[in-house]
């Protein structure tokens, strides 16, 4: 049985039997669509990455983590870092051992982009067994499936290496044991949906919000439908909740506490230098100047990028909810509360200026747009004539948009930027054309060490800046890096710790650069400048001192 | 360890105590084994104490993993529906009186004549015609005031009372093996003083016997509590006997694992019951090491869909020493079967063994192995983690950490997933406070180890009567 068909993620048909069957033809289908868009994410990952040098930043940084854990120092798995939710970088760490055998594995990031490959492909595949649940007819199931795995922010987002891929596999297999739930009333779907909920919080914090809108939506449901007094109503209604997100709880609670007990702050994306919140503080204006100053200019800023994402989604939306009053057409409601529970937090938290505003931010609308258009359109609920040609638009115009948007500097400035070394363009922005040189001072420093033949700990650095040198450099042991137990202690003091050589930069994030500010002036207390790296890839510039 | 024999009665050794019985803990080959063990583990851990600490903590963590990870399996394979034998009411009534076979009731009482009327009258109400039936009221010779009061009731109810001999050990087995003594019932089942099972439920045995292959010689019926609701502690036992009797035992079943059986509502063949030697009188646990030896003897056992209500204690002491009983009984029944090693693998095979070891070995050894890492998590909160972290070595700190969220999670899910199946929704709040649970479960833990050094055939009574009467009627004194 492969992943898709494990009782787990399926919702059960009739009887269970513990015989092999022969695969069916959807089985089928649905194996070699994955695996065909699996190859062809990361054949995409791997020519943006080694021909293009496109990387994405975080998915690096995720990269680094888990090689952090193995391959550093003071190797330890809480080097993983509490800053974002481990999943990405805990699936990593088996590989690291690999960089032996081909370095850009781990150097270049490019198992982040055969991983996020991988859990995209799976995504869609998730989607298509979610068609199959609705009794949709092979052709349009088809259609539907490869529209939707080809929209190309769903492909950049396979190919990237990003950890959006991980949410969406996540929220998909949520949304199709919900909808097996709304409709067949089954306890092992509502574990299911709990399950997945679970490991979408591991894999991104946002999953609160699916998590408590579908815990609402199963507590009302329940409470509707099940007989007996008010009382009975309430308990059962109270033991589905709990069912479906107990899981998501124990996670959220454990991974605080190991937060807390191992760095001493449990939210640390919200509290930490390098979280979410300081690095949005620090880029405000730079922030504001593309995204807009007050509430109005943000919400037409969101309203423009949800319009290129899923024109059609405002449509099917309110045809879903207003379909979905009826008893038997409840199930629409499931994408609505996992991915629109996503979307609604994003957005929210765009709104009140909390965040970069990136155009990933308001991924979930693509498939939210395409799971509602192809329940709506699902013989499930009826002959549906009209929907079935509303379903393929709403994906098609979903594709369209989504293409065009990537190439807006405006709306999409991640993605423009990094799309803009394939594309090579003369009109390309500083910002763009730096993409093309992303980490290059970083490596050189990595190759400027590695030829001296350091001891181990000769090297003071943070990684939350120059992760990329440790990453490339041969030799990962020469460095303190952030992540080691007595990195504090080290920084403080960095030649009675036998260290050599320190790195600094003028990237706010650089604590190193914020402990010995003098750094970015040409001193350090005994140390004498040996290398300056001016901007090349990226706004940063680097200075490493020798110390006596 | 005593070491009396039975004063043999007529037709008594007809029915041999079988062999291995617990009246001997050890042979003196596992005594060898054990006290070079021991020996071995001393002199390391004067040598190099941190080294052994941490090859223990490792061994314990990779246990705890593997009776989780196997405690998952089994609910998941058990949550399957066609686990059981399903006998409808209609399909129970439909089969002729004729041609049900002749039926064996066994009933031990000791001490409690004030629950007698009540069990007379439950098993009054059994639909099964009165000539098939040989119902059997097992008594201890010196338990006056309960005989005075069978010796009135019984024979109006068609009752038999069996007085047990002096001179056996003071167990609910040997009494059961006296009471099979001149029985003349072709299915045999034994109900507790204070059981009332539900009216059809030999019938259903009846026909399932009838429906099933030959290999299949014991049917386990579902034990349920008719006070669940009464305290926190029943609602915790209720829990756990749904979850036993709805999920881990039918996974059991479907795992083609040895069955280890309920006290009660197991419903034998009776030609069977006698070639693997009845039960053993020295085990306080008979059923679980009677359920052990038929699948080694190479029978199975099945699930019946019927259900018998019982009392759930109520008292915290009366619960810890019942269940210290059950863990002492469960960790003499593995070391009895565990005579021969080799010969008990043949005849299970490895994966039964492995089910074997983990359910009936690993449920009392986790229980007591509890309290010592509860105590270094306390001290990993407190002090931090560098104090504790020495103690494992590398992957076993991560997995341990693991293995207590995960293990600690998945039990309260499963309790509450089987609470909300069965619509049990008032068990739901105390769930959460399952941990508690764990912590009484690890006291008799201790306890049971103990007693099974100083004292194994040492059957601790338990007090019945503690909850609010269930309605019944009273059969005229």
């Amino acid at each position: 049985m492969s992943l898709l068909e494990l009782p787990i993620l399926a919702p059960p048909r009739g009887r269970h039997s513990l015989e092999p069957r022969r695969p069916s033809w959807a089985q089928v289908e649905r194996r070699v669509v994955v695996g065909l868009l699996a190859v062809a994410y990361a054949a995409i990952g791997f020519v943006l990455v080694l021909r293009y040098g496109s990387v994405s930043i975080d998915a690096l940084a995720r990269v680094a983590n888990a090689s952090f854990v193995l391959d550093s120092r003071d190797p330890h798995l809480s080097a993983i870092g509490f800053v974002w939710n481990p999943l990405p970088s805990l699936l990593a760490v088996p590989f690291v051992p690999l960089k032996a055998w081909w370095p850009a594995l781990i150097s270049r990031g490019l198992i982040g982009n055969a991983l996020s490959a991988l859990t995209m492909a799976l995504a869609v595949g998730v989607f298509h067994a979610l068609l199959e649940d609705l009794a949709t007819p092979r052709r349009r199931r088809l259609l539907l499936t490869l529209l939707l795995g080809l929209n190309p922010m769903v492909v950049f987002y396979g190919a990237n290496g990003m950890s959006e891929a991980y949410l969406l596999l996540t929220l998909m297999w949520a949304t199709r044991s919900l909808v097996a739930w709304l409709r067949f009333s089954r306890t092992s779907s509502l574990v299911s949906c709990g399950l997945a909920l679970a490991v979408a919080y591991l894999a991104r914090y946002e999953a609160v919000a699916p998590a408590v809108a579908v815990g609402l939506l199963v507590l009302v449901v329940t409470w509707r439908r099940e007989p007996g007094t008010h009382t009975e109503r309430f308990r059962a209604a109270r033991a589905d909740a709990m069912l479906v997100t107990l899981p998501f709880g124990v996670c959220f609670v454990a991974w605080a506490a190991v937060s807390w007990i191992v760095v001493g702050a449990p939210f640390q994306t919200l509290s930490s230098t390098y979280g979410n919140s300081a690095q949005v503080a620090d880029k405000l204006g730079s922030i504001q100047a593309v995204t807009g100053h007050d509430l109005t200019q943000r919400s037409a800023y969101l309203g423009e990028q949800l319009l290129a994402l899923a024109p059609l989604l405002a449509l099917v939306l309110l045809v879903a909810l207003w379909q979905a009053r009826r008893v038997q057409k409840r199930w629409l409601l499931a994408p609505v509360a996992a991915f629109g529970g996503v979307l609604a937090f994003q957005s929210l938290a765009f709104l009140a200026g909390g965040t970069f505003g990136w155009l990933r931010f308001s991924l979930t609308a693509i498939p939210l747009a395409a799971l509602l258009a192809a329940g709506l359109a699902s013989p499930v609920l009826g002959p549906r004539r009209r929907w079935r040609l509303l379903a393929v638009g709403v994906l098609v115009s979903s594709a369209v948009g989504s293409g065009w948007a990537m190439t807006s500097t405006r709306l999409a400035r991640e993605e423009s930027s990094q799309l803009a070394a394939v594309g090579d363009r003369a009109d390309a922005s500083a910002g763009q054309r730096d993409a093309l040189h992303r980490f290059i001072s970083e490596r050189r420093i990595a190759h400027y060490l590695d030829g001296m033949h350091l001891p181990n700990g000769s090297v003071l650095l943070d990684t939350g800046a120059a992760f990329a040198t440790v990453l490339e450099s041969d030799d990962p042991k020469q460095f303190v890096i952030t992540s080691d137990l007595d990195f504090r202690a080290v920084l403080a003091d960095p030649s009675v710790y036998g260290v050599h050589y320190v790195v600094v930069s003028d990237n706010y994030l650089d604590v190193v650069n914020r402990t010995y500010p003098g750094g970015r002036e040409g001193s350090f207390p005994n140390g004498e400048l040996v290398l300056h790296l001016r901007p090349v890839g990226g706004p940063t510039s680097y200075w490493v001192y020798h110390l006596a | 360890m005593s070491r009396h024999a039975p004063r043999p009665l007529p037709g008594f050794d007809r029915v041999a105590p079988p062999r291995p019985t617990a009246q001997q803990l050890l042979t003196h080959g596992q005594t060898i084994v054990l006290v070079l063990g021991v020996a071995g583990v001393a002199t390391a851990a004067v040598v190099s104490p941190l080294t052994v600490a941490r090859t223990g903590v490792a061994v314990s963590v990779a246990l705890y993993l593997l009776v989780l990870g196997h405690r998952t399996l089994l609910f998941v394979r058990g949550a399957r529906t066609g686990t059981s034998w399903q006998v409808s009411d209609d399909e129970a009534r439909d089969m002729p009186d004729d041609a049900l076979p002749s039926y064996t009731v066994l009933v031990p009482a000791y001490g409690e004549p004030e629950v007698l009327p009540a069990v007379i009258a439950s098993l009054q109400a059994l639909e099964y015609p009165r000539a098939k039936l040989d119902l059997r009221l097992l008594l201890e010779h010196d338990d006056l005031d309960t005989r005075a009061v069978a010796e009135r009731l019984a024979p109006a109810a068609g009752m038999t009372v069996v007085v047990v001999p002096p001179g056996g050990p003071r167990t609910k087995p040997n009494a059961c093996n006296v009471g099979l003594v001149g029985a003349r019932g072709q299915l045999v089942t034994i109900y507790d003083a204070e059981d009332h099972p539900e009216p059809l439920q030999l019938r259903r045995a009846a026909v399932a016997f009838s429906r099933a292959p030959r290999r299949i010689a014991c049917l386990q019926a579902r034990l349920t509590y008719h006070n669940a609701t009464q305290n926190t502690i029943t609602k915790w036992f209720t829990s756990e006997y749904d979850v036993w009797f709805r999920y881990l035992l039918p996974g059991l079943v479907a795992s083609k694992a040895p069955v280890p059986l309920g006290g009660t509502s197991n419903h034998i063949r009776r030609g069977v019951l006698d070639r693997v030697g009845g039960w053993d009188p020295w085990n306080v646990t008979e059923d679980a090491d009677l359920g052990v030896r038929l699948h080694r003897a190479g029978w199975r056992t099945g699930i019946l869909d019927s259900a018998t209500e019982e009392e759930a204690n109520s008292d915290f002491v009366n619960w810890v020493r019942q269940r210290s009983r059950w863990y002492k009984g469960y960790l003499a029944t593995w070391l009895v079967h565990h005579r021969h090693p080799v010969r008990l693998l043949r005849q299970v095979g490895w994966r039964g063994w492995l089910h074997l070891t983990l359910f009936v070995g690993g449920t009392p050894l986790l229980a007591a192995l509890n309290p010592v890492f509860w105590a270094l998590t306390l001290v990993w909160m407190v002090f931090g983690a560098n104090a504790v972290q020495q103690l494992f070595p590398p992957v076993a700190y991560h997995a341990s950490l693991l293995c207590w969220v995960l293990g600690a999670t998945s039990v309260v899910y499963s309790a509450l997933y089987a609470a909300r199946e069965q619509r049990r929704f008032s068990l739901v709040p105390s769930l959460l406070a399952l941990p508690a649970y764990w912590v009484m479960m690890s006291l008799a833990a201790s306890k049971a180890v103990l007693q099974l050094v100083l004292s194994p055939s040492y059957w601790e009574k338990t007090v019945h009567g503690l909850s609010p009467a269930r309605e019944s009627t009273d059969v005229a004194a």
